[in-house]
C-alpha cells in the first residue's frame, strides 16, 4: 500500500495530497490510536523488557540465546521466552494494545475514509488514466497463489483487494496518524516507515542505475525512496494486487515520477527479459512468502539480473541478530497480526538464500533500533550465465 | 467478601471488557477533541457551524497541543495498571502531563 506518514513533507509535490480533511470523529479517533501505540510501544514494552531480563528464567534464557553456542534451538528458546512473557501483566497489556490498534486501523479507519468517499473520488478523478505516467499491464485471469488469496495481510478485512479506498485509507488515514509513530511489528519506536525506506534505498552500492525492479511492489512507496535517490533510474515493479498497482501507479504520477507495473506473480514468472535489470530491491516482501516462494522468487530476480547487478532486500531481522524479549514480540506477529509466515523467514536464512539462488558478495547487518531495517544485498556474478 | 451474585461474564472475558474499556475511552477522547476544536474556533471565528468543527485542520501549533493532551489521555486511560505501582512523585507528575522538576528526575 502508500504509505504516507507525514501530510505535511515537503517533497510532497503540490496536489499529491487532498485538500480536504478526515472529519472531526475520523482523525480525532485515529490519532488516539497513534497515541496509544505511542505509549504501549515507547512504555510500556520498556517495563516488560525489565521484567523479562529480572526474571531467573528469563535472564539464563536471554543467556543462552546470545551464547556462541546456545543449548536450546531457536524454537525452544522462543517458546520458553513467551511463556516467561506471558506471566507478566505488563506485556499482557502491551500485546493486547498492539492487537487493539491493529484491529482499530480498519475498524475506525473504513468508516473514516468511507464518510469522504464522494471527496476522494473526486480527488482520484482529478488524475485520468491517460493523463498518468508510466505504464501499467494488468493481467486476465492471473494465477492467484492460495497462500496470498486466503489471507487478511495484517488483520485487514478482505484482503489487499478488499475494499476500494485501501489507498486512501493507508495514505491519508492510517499512515500519517497512527503508523507515523513506530513501534508496531519490527519498526521501532519513534521510526518513520519513509526514513527507513530512503535509508534502504542507500544501501545499493552504486551510484548510479539504468534501471531497477522491485517485486511486490505495492503501492510503489519504496520506489518512491529509489527515486529520490536515483531519480534517472527506469522504475519497474510487480504485485499480485491489481488495487495496489492502480493506486501506485497514479500516486507516482502524482508525485510526478513514471513507474512501469505488472500484475504478475514474481515468484513463478516476472514476465521480463534474461538479464534485463541493473537492480533490484525488495521491501518487508519476504516475511509475506511462504519459504518456499521466497526461494522461487530469488532465482527469478537472478534471472532478470544482469551479471554484476545488485539485489538489497528489507525485511525484518532474523531472530539470531536480535536480543531474545525482542524476538518474542517478532514471533508474536505470526498469530496475531495474520502474519503466517512471519516467523518462518526470521528462522530462516536470507543469506543462504541468496548464495543458493547463486549470488556473490552476500553481507546482511542491522540499519537502526531492533536491528530493523535489516538489510541483505548481494551481487549476480559477472560470469553468470545470461 | 460479600457476595454480589452470578458471575456472569468469568475471568475469561477480561479482554472483551479491555475492548469495552477502549472504545468508551476512544468515544471520550472523541469529545475531548471535538470541545477542544469547538473552543478554537470559537474563540477565533466567534460563530460556527457544526461543518466548520468537522472540516476543521489543525493548525500547527493546535496540532502540537492535541497531541500533547492526547499522549496523556491515552497514557493516562493505558497506563492505569502501571500507575497503581509506579508511584514516585516523578511518576504522579509526569502522567498529569506537567514538568517533573530536576531535582526528582531518576534519569530512568
Amino acid at each position: 500500500m502508500t504509505f504516507l506518514t507525514r501530510l505535511d513533507d515537503n517533497s510532497l509535490a503540490a496536489g499529491a495530497i487532498p485538500s480536504f480533511s478526515l472529519s472531526q470523529r475520523g482523525r480525532s479517533g485515529l490519532e488516539l490510536l497513534g497515541s496509544i501505540q505511542k505509549f504501549s510501544s515507547g512504555k510500556l514494552r520498556p517495563i516488560a523488557a525489565r521484567n523479562f531480563e529480572k526474571d531467573s528464567e528469563g535472564h539464563a534464557l536471554a543467556q543462552d540465546h546470545a551464547a556462541a553456542s546456545p543449548g536450546l534451538s531457536t524454537r525452544e528458546r522462543i517458546e520458553k521466552a513467551k511463556a516467561v512473557c506471558l506471566k507478566d501483566n505488563v506485556y499482557r497489556l502491551e500485546r493486547f494494545f498492539q492487537r487493539y490498534v491493529a484491529e482499530e486501523n480498519f475498524n475506525r479507519g473504513i468508516p473514516a475514509i468511507e464518510e469522504r468517499r464522494a471527496l476522494f473520488e473526486a480527488f482520484d478523478a482529478q488524475l485520468g488514466d491517460e493523463d498518468a505516467l508510466g505504464s501499467l499491464e494488468l493481467a486476465d485471469g492471473i494465477d492467484i497463489p492460495k497462500y496470498y488469496s486466503q489471507i487478511e495481510w495484517h488483520l485487514e478485512p478482505g484482503g489487499w483487494d478488499g475494499y476500494d479506498l485501501y489507498g486512501a485509507l493507508f495514505a491519508f488515514g492510517v499512515g500519517p496518524m497512527v503508523f507515523r509513530h513506530g513501534g508496531y511489528a519490527a519498526v521501532g519506536i519513534g521510526d518513520d516507515i519513509t526514513q527507513q525506506r530512503l535509508k534502504t534505498v542507500a544501501q545499493f552500492p552504486k551510484s548510479e542505475y539504468r534501471k531497477i525492479y522491485e517485486p511486490g511492489c505495492g503501492g510503489v512507496s519504496t520506489l518512491k525512496a529509489v527515486h529520490t535517490l536515483f531519480p534517472d533510474a527506469e522504475l519497474h515493479g510487480s504485485d499480485l494486487s491489481p488495487l495496489l498497482l492502480r493506486n501506485g501507479r497514479k500516486m507516482a504520477s502524482r508525485q510526478g515520477f513514471a513507474v512501469h507495473l505488472r500484475q504478475a506473480d514474481a515468484a513463478r514468472d516476472t514476465g521480463e527479459a534474461d538479464a534485463s535489470y541493473d537492480g533490484v530491491i525488495t521491501y518487508a516482501l519476504h516475511h509475506e512468502l511462504p519459504p518456499k516462494a521466497n526461494r522461487a522468487l530469488l532465482a527469478e530476480m537472478f534471472r532478470i539480473m544482469k551479471p554484476g547487478a545488485d539485489i538489497v532486500i528489507s525485511d525484518p531481522p532474523p531472530f539470531r541478530a536480535v536480543d531474545l524479549f525482542h524476538a518474542v514480540i517478532l514471533d508474536w506477529d505470526t498469530e496475531h497480526r495474520e502474519e503466517p509466515f512471519f516467523s518462518a523467514i526470521l528462522h530462516d536464512s536470507i543469506d543462504d538464500m541468496l548464495a543458493e539462488a547463486g549470488f556473490e558478495a552476500i553481507e546482511s547487518y542491522g540499519l537502526g533500533q531492533g536491528q530493523y531495517p535489516w538489510i541483505t544485498r548481494a551481487r549476480k556474478p559477472m560470469e553468470a550465465a545470461r | 467478601m460479600t457476595d454480589t451474585g452470578h458471575d456472569y461474564l468469568g475471568a475469561g472475558c477480561v479482554t472483551d471488557v479491555a475492548r469495552m474499556v477502549m472504545a468508551l475511552a476512544s468515544e471520550v477522547w472523541i469529545m475531548r477533541d471535538r470541545q477542544i476544536v469547538t473552543e478554537y474556533l470559537l474563540e477565533t471565528k466567534g460563530s460556527i457551524t457544526r461543518d466548520d468543527i468537522d472540516n476543521f485542520v489543525p493548525p500547527p501549533a493546535l496540532a502540537e497541543a492535541l497531541t500533547a493532551e492526547r499522549d496523556r489521555f491515552a497514557g493516562l486511560v493505558a497506563g492505569a495498571p502501571i500507575a497503581g505501582v509506579q508511584r514516585s512523585v516523578a511518576d504522579i507528575l509526569e502522567r498529569a502531563g506537567l514538568q517533573v522538576p530536576a531535582t526528582l528526575r531518576t534519569g530512568g
